[in-house]
């Protein structure tokens, strides 16, 4: 998948993507020809909240990558700065940057 | 329905080994592992053998070579950090459905030859974050602790428990 596919801008807002399935109603990240959770091939494209809380966080090097969930309920994997701040349960929003998903300290 | 155990294991010390190859490792943990066990090479049937960076065909066919497997099935099998688990799930599988009564299942592989992190692939967006194998750990553990209130202190006593049981090579 193309990194330019996971997210879009709206409103000069960028937006993470997902696909929802029109059957089973679940949403998954990243955006997919299928339901990953039905495997149903009736799915929409749609974007996500562009803030999120951190539920999981890793780091390597200088570089942090979090798990955060959108407050629509979906798990995006990106991430995050600063790395020294960022912890679980804290409030982040989308920042892409070129082709790599990341988040900002929400304020 | 039959109930199915393990008999006996063996394992290398799990330090650098720059004067040995994958080969003699091998022998040393099967002839643990069959030494434990109180039984022959000749009683398994079959062999199911998981690696996944020691990059040859037939990794148990090379290393097992100069052992007795002649007639017994070598089954090599590549699924990343879960290869030698998953070689102990076939064996199992095998002996639940009657295929044989005893297997041997084998984890090999020596990845010194690596200098810091193991490769990661390239062109696939989450790599490209910077994210290596140990990160993807990293946010389950750190999740778990969170939802459990479990420290780091007790999650770094299981991996001093994990890493002195493999330094001492002795898995019982």
């Amino acid at each position: 998948m193309m990194a330019e596919s996971l997210w879009r801008e709206i409103a000069g807002e960028p937006r993470p993507l997902a696909t929802r399935c029109t059957e089973c109603t679940r949403t998954a990240f990243p955006p997919a020809s299928r339901c990953r959770f039905c495997g149903s091939r009736n799915v929409n494209q749609v974007e996500l909240a562009a803030h999120a809380i951190v539920e999981a966080v890793s780091l390597m090097g200088t570089v942090l990558v979090v798990h955060a969930r959108t407050t629509d309920g979906v798990v995006l994997l990106g991430q995050a700065e600063p790395a020294g701040l960022v912890r679980v349960g804290h409030a982040v929003r989308f920042r892409p940057t070129g082709h790599h998903m990341r988040f900002e300290l929400d304020e | 329905m039959s109930r199915v155990g393990i008999g006996g294991v063996g394992l290398t010390r799990f330090t650098k080994h720059p004067q040995r190859d994958v080969k003699s490792l091998v022998e040393e943990a099967v002839d643990a592992a069959l030494r434990d066990a109180h039984l022959e090479l000749r009683d398994m049937g079959a062999i199911f053998c998981g690696s996944a960076y020691t990059e040859r065909n037939g990794n148990g066919q090379n290393s097992l070579r100069d052992l007795p497997t002649r007639g017994i099935p070598i089954v090599n099998l590549e699924n990343a950090c879960a290869s030698g688990s998953s070689a102990v799930h076939e064996a199992y599988a095998w002996i639940r459905a009657g295929l044989c009564d005893a297997a041997l299942a084998i984890g090999m592989d020596k990845t010194s030859w690596v200098s810091g992190m193991l490769p990661m692939p390239t062109g696939r967006w989450y790599f490209d974050l910077g994210l290596m194998t140990p990160n993807w750990y990293g946010l389950q553990a750190s999740r778990y602790l969170a939802e459990h209130g479990v420290s780091e202190r007790a999650l770094a006593a299981v991996v001093v428990k994990a890493r002195a049981v493999s330094f001492a090579g002795d898995a019982r």
